[in-house]
């Protein structure tokens, strides 16, 4: 990110912090759309974001920590929307799109739909190392900086994880197992 | 699956999803964004030992005479009615000649000498507070402050816009709509939070700045709530923090207006609060002073 933008944004400067979120936005929306798994919710974390981010912006001291500071103020709003959204999606369920886009064949429908649903029933504060982790490929340290937490909490929290996702896709396994030994019967 | 696999695969499905912001949400961020003032950011604190000797001689003295003022001046009605059992106010300690600025989190600074502190930017309300040993503080960020004995038997919190849950003890959501900008929209939506016992609130005067000051007890137990993991909820502030209670737990507020900005000052003591810890919590409180907002 341009440092000169970022100060003339903080000194309030509304074109230059619109440039800014501009060149972030795309990304900042693929981030919290991958923690919140719905394009609406995922909208409105992005704009609280923007606005949170232009509001505290003077109080920003370290202008290289810009890129960090505001993921960290996305995960935030992540997890505001998440909590927002939990007691709404509690008993819906996940239907995946027969034919959807996919870069890759060799992720079966199956599969794409069991870690949907594994996701969707992470705490957020785990969905959300699981994507800065695996999706922005951020080491946990940089994510403990980030989001302010001990590192050992992100290590548990990425454990918690991917055990859920583990288990997740191990039961889909054992269920179509039984339903193809069931067709041979 | 081995590990590599599994990590191939949550990369594999992460990777599939929209990456393109709308211009329509855009443009609704950058509408919002011109009608928002930017945070003003808190002058820097004034320095002791910038002026010469012989006014810092008498700023000392008069720190002694002013500590004990301000103590007087958090008695709403000429009493202290905090958490915890009641207890004489009694002066702090000469506040050390230079404020020693509280880390931002997740740093934390822990007291182990008697010493004046400052909590300063992101907080926008530079505060300075004389901290007893066994105390550690921290600046949340641009909302909260934090101040707790070690061993968890009392807290003190410092924080700005809060949304109010609607019901403590059980998941509905926030107050709609959340109460007005002034002290007093704050202080009857918290009395009137339903499971609490809360105090009437009463006019206080804190370092030259008017508001309501109020006690919340929760009950005993929450047996008959329907909890989160988060608890007993009661405000939560706009980065995620949210404030909850233990059973038996007394918060003493005080809401104050800073100039338009709306501070609250919270101390928490608990059942288990012992009369040390509870005095600790009055020598703090009675040293805060507040810079004006600028």
């Amino acid at each position: 990110m341009d440092r000169a933008l970022i100060e003339a944004a903080r000194s309030g400067d509304e074109e230059a912090f619109a440039s800014i979120a501009r060149g972030s936005a795309d990304r900042l929306f693929a981030v919290a759309h991958r923690i919140l798994r719905d394009v609406g919710r995922a909208e409105d974390a992005v704009q609280q974001t923007l606005v949170t981010a232009w509001r505290e912006l003077p109080g920003l001291r370290e202008v290289e920590r810009f890129d960090a500071w505001i993921h960290r103020i996305l995960v935030h709003a992540c997890y505001t929307e998440a909590r927002q959204a939990r007691r709404w999606a509690a008993n819906v369920r996940v239907l995946s799109i027969e034919g959807a886009t996919t870069p890759d064949t060799a992720l079966s429908l199956a599969t794409r739909d069991a870690l949907e649903r594994g996701f969707r029933r992470l705490p957020p504060e785990q969905s959300a190392v699981f994507v800065l982790h695996h999706y922005l490929g951020w080491p946990l340290g940089e994510i403990a900086a980030t989001l302010g937490v001990p590192l050992g909490t992100v290590k548990s929290r990425i454990h918690y994880a991917t055990a859920s996702l583990r288990a997740a896709l191990e039961a889909d396994a054992r269920t179509a197992t039984a339903a193809s030994r069931e067709r041979m019967a | 699956m081995t590990e590599n696999d599994f990590d191939r695969t949550a990369r594999l499905w992460l990777d599939d999803g929209p990456t393109a912001l709308s211009d329509r949400a855009l443009q609704a961020a950058l509408d919002e964004i011109h009608v928002t003032r930017q945070r003003r950011v808190p002058r820097p604190m004034r320095r002791v030992f910038d002026m010469n000797p012989s006014i810092r001689l008498a700023i000392g003295a008069a720190a002694v005479v002013l500590v004990a003022v301000i103590g007087f001046n958090f008695l709403p009605s000429g009493s202290w009615v905090g958490g915890g059992p009641a207890a004489t106010p009694t002066p702090t300690s000469t506040p050390t000649p230079t404020p020693i600025a509280l880390p931002r989190d997740p740093q934390t600074v822990v007291v182990s000498e008697p010493g004046t502190y400052v909590i300063d930017d992101p907080f926008p309300i530079p505060v300075t507070i004389s901290l007893p040993a066994g105390w550690a503080g921290k600046v949340g960020g641009p909302y909260a402050a934090y101040l707790d004995k070690a061993g968890g038997g009392a807290a003190i919190a410092f924080t700005l816009s809060q949304s109010i849950y609607a019901d403590p003890c059980n998941v509905r959501g926030f107050l709609d709509p959340q109460p007005g900008p002034t002290v007093d929209d704050l202080a009857i939506a918290l009395a009137g939070l339903p499971g609490l016992d809360a105090t009437t609130a009463a006019d206080v005067t804190v370092d030259g700045y008017r508001g309501k000051q109020l006690t919340l007890t929760a009950p005993d137990t929450f047996d008959g709530c329907t909890l989160t993991r988060d608890g007993y909820r009661i405000w939560q502030l706009p980065l995620g923090a949210i404030f909850s209670f233990t059973p038996g737990q007394r918060m003493a507020l005080w809401i104050l207006d800073v100039d338009g900005e709306r501070l609250v000052v919270s101390s928490d003591t608990f059942p288990a609060t012992t009369a040390q810890e509870s005095s600790e919590v009055q020598e703090i409180l009675g040293s805060i002073r507040i810079e004006p907002v600028t």
